[in-house]
């Protein structure tokens, strides 16, 4: 032993009563070592300097009138309540009365009959973020995927009377750059100014020719452009560091257009604001807005960033979740940006801007501008389920085997409409008679809409590898929305979408979406060839 | 230093075992039977434990009066609930301490309500004149300002083991953790200790 341990034994022996006795070896070791007899000497010192100097003794009759209290069969003190001040007791009655009529008061201050409307349309039971969820998924349901898809939003540039937030104050876009890949850019105003600033966003996006057009405009003025045309070439407007416009034009080999919700729709560019932070709050009102005569729907959702700022985002929704009216972001309190996603709209093939070194590009609005470009990591495009490997949470394998009633068609990936910056994997197999059956995987739904979408669904079924089948009517409007994009049922279908959830035993989520009424038997065969990720080896090919 | 040889061990562990065992009777010595159920059996429960909770919680309560009133209500409570208690069948001796522990908790908590209801419940009862005890009112103040300087949980086996005498199984016990955690924090709390009194020293 060294003197270490001679000195934790030394410690666990004070305070050594005096009738007690040192073990030999220690007795030995301090007699020979007077750094271990310095120590024994401070430290019983110290022991001893928190000792009283005699014990204090108990009354000698407190036995008896304890045991006196015991025969006569005593309960033990229990502890009295507080006794309310004197003063409160006097003016109880005063406050009581004041106290009813202030409820009172308050109750009737609600306008009743927009009170009681409000609570109508607002479904009860429907959670904040499952509507917000809806509302993104509505931006993919517009239209079918042919002809030239058409959006426009107006971006503010809310004021800022100081510099509080001006770093914070930048549009997201997401572009295709010059190596086929996708970037996301900061724009932002080079100097902050004391009245709003109205940019606007406009992308063609034209299905037939797999081409696409975006540009951003200050009072009617193009200063950005980024594109893709028939030829497999990506034009860029790249800023020169003395704030000239340049073109690019760049021959991508090997590239496929992606889908416009992959980089024009809202969910694509919010997913850059919403990277980096944890969702710690959302809830949702309505408020005195009105959007065609009906009342406007407000989600809120708080991100606290890793910089430790709070950044909030109001998303006024119509009441059927349909449609985003407005999104505002804010950091702490200060007001940041205001986008409006006017329209949306279908135009026949061809209607958009052509020869598009012709444009003019504004140089006095570009040099108003600051654009700063990240390379967003490549997204997954391979048709298997290594989507979900590489994905932060525990998806379900498939297997793809050739006896389940339903046949692999189609893997897509999207973005998730809930998480913007995760993937949505949704599998599309088709029963012999053709009938379409999605199958859809997701961040958010394994996270935050699984458990509470069960909840409001009714238990049908259990498959004979333990997963839980679930019949949701909620998922019946959502899936009204995103399988169209995914492939259009036939007119004859009677029930078109039926959305079910299943949950694996290992706590995985995933959604079913079909045209028919699904049948326990295939249900079983689909379902139970799923194995969880964690629990897998192997990736499919 | 006088010192007597009782064993000779080659472990630290051994060591503390060997003095652990001649420090004094544990609780499941004092008391080996079970829960006390007569009134006969409960004055032998009492004569055993009286004295060891009184100093537990005069330590701590600071009066004489108050320790006397929570002691009577903590073994008025221990005779009420004897039969749930034998049903339970936990060490007698350690769950009468955390039931003292307890009813301090519930005093301090009724005396903190009283205080707010009434300050003339401030004012608190300092015994005076010759008797030893008129001084423990500085000394228990002195101590406690010493060991607020601690990690609570290293002043609580502080308390436990130099005020209250308890072996270090018995505070495992009282405590609920393991053996080795409360020597852990008595070695760590010790050392800290005498860094203050150093330093005290060393201020005067």
């Amino acid at each position: 032993m060294n003197c270490h341990t001679y000195q934790n034994s030394i410690l666990e022996l004070l305070p050594l009563p005096s009738s007690e006795a040192i073990p030999e070896d220690i007795q030995r070791h301090l007699s020979t070592c007077p750094d271990c007899q310095r120590f024994y000497r401070e430290h019983a010192q110290a022991v001893q300097s928190i000792r009283l100097t005699h014990s204090p003794l108990l009354s000698r009759d407190f036995k008896t009138n304890l045991m006196r209290k015991i025969r006569s069969g005593e309960s033990p003190e229990r502890i009295a309540p507080p006794v309310p001040a004197k003063i409160f007791q006097l003016w109880k009655p005063v406050y009581i009365t004041a106290l009813t009529v202030l409820i009172l008061l308050l109750f009737f201050s609600f306008e009743p009959r927009q009170w009681f409307r409000a609570l109508w349309h607002s479904q009860p039971g429907l959670p904040a973020d499952i509507r917000l969820a809806q509302a993104f998924a509505s931006e993919f349901g517009n239209g079918d995927r042919s002809g030239v898809l058409y959006q426009s939003r107006e971006i503010v540039f809310q004021p800022l009377k100081d510099c509080y937030g001006k770093n914070e104050q930048w549009y997201p876009l997401m572009i295709i750059n010059e190596k086929g890949t996708l970037a996301s850019v900061k724009v932002s105003y080079r100097t902050s100014y004391e009245t709003k600033r109205v940019i606007q966003d406009e992308s063609w996006y034209d299905y037939d020719r797999h081409c696409f057009v975006r540009t951003l405009s200050l009072n009617q003025n193009v200063f950005f452009i980024n594109a893709y045309d028939e030829n497999g070439i990506v034009l860029t407007c790249e800023q020169t560091p003395s704030n000239e416009a340049v073109f690019q034009r760049t021959k991508v080999d090997g590239f496929s257009l992606p889908p416009p919700e992959e980089f024009l729709y809202l969910g694509a560019d919010l997913s850059a604001l919403w990277a980096g932070g944890d969702q710690v709050q959302i809830v949702n009102s309505i408020t005195n807005k009105k959007y065609q005569g009906a009342d406007v729907r407000q989600v809120k959702s708080t991100v606290q960033k890793n910089d430790g700022n709070y950044y909030r985002y109001y998303f006024d929704l119509t009441l059927d979740l349909n449609k985003i009216l407005e999104i505002n972001t804010f950091f702490h309190r200060v007001a940041l940006l205001t986008i409006r996603p006017n329209f949306i709209r279908q135009e026949s093939s061809g209607a958009y801007p052509r020869n598009l070194e012709r444009i003019p590009v504004h140089m006095d609005s570009l040099k108003k501008f600051r654009f700063e470009k990240q390379d967003v990591p490549p997204y997954i495009r391979k048709t298997n389920m290594n989507e979900i490997h590489e994905s932060a949470w525990n998806g379900l394998l498939y297997s793809e085997s050739d006896s389940t009633h339903y046949s692999l068609a189609n893997a897509i990936d999207i973005l998730d409409f809930g998480f913007p910056s995760q993937r949505m994997v949704a599998f599309e197999y088709t029963a012999p008679d053709v009938q379409p059956v999605f199958l859809l995987q997701a961040f958010s739904i394994n996270q935050n809409y699984g458990a509470k979408i069960k909840k409001m669904s009714q238990p049908i079924h259990r498959t004979r590898t333990g997963l839980h089948v679930w019949k949701c009517p909620i998922l019946d409007s959502a899936a009204e929305h995103i399988i169209p994009v995914i492939q259009p049922f036939t007119d004859s279908q009677v029930n078109p979408y039926n959305g079910y959830l299943a949950e694996h035993p290992s706590g995985s989520y995933l959604l079913l979406i079909t045209g028919e009424t699904i049948q326990n038997t295939h249900v079983d065969q689909l379902l139970d060839s799923m194995t969880p990720l964690n629990a897998s080896s192997t990736i499919g090919s | 230093m006088e010192l007597h040889l009782t064993h000779i061990d080659i472990t630290n562990a051994a060591i503390s075992r060997t003095v652990e065992t001649h420090h004094r009777p544990s609780f499941s010595d004092l008391w080996t039977r079970n829960w006390p159920q007569s009134q006969e059996e409960f004055e032998a429960f009492v004569d055993v434990f009286q004295e060891r909770i009184f100093r537990f919680l005069y330590y701590r309560l600071k009066n004489r009066q108050d320790a006397e009133d929570v002691l009577q209500t903590v073994f008025l409570k221990a005779y009420h609930d004897r039969k749930k208690l034998c049903k339970v069948n936990t060490r007698a001796g350690s769950y009468l301490f955390r039931m003292a522990k307890n009813a301090c908790i519930d005093h301090y908590r009724k005396q903190k309500r009283m205080t707010h209801v009434s300050p003339i419940n401030q004012y608190r009862e300092i015994p005076v004149g010759t008797h030893p005890e008129s001084n423990d009112w500085d000394e228990l103040e002195r101590i406690d300002n010493i060991l607020r300087q601690i990690p609570v949980k290293q002043a609580d086996v502080i308390r436990l083991r130099i005020m209250d005498d308890l072996s270090f199984s018995e505070i495992a016990e009282v405590t609920g953790c393991f053996e080795t955690t409360v020597r852990t924090r008595y070695r760590y709390g010790v050392r800290k200790l005498r860094r203050i009194i150093q330093k005290e020293e060393k201020d005067r």
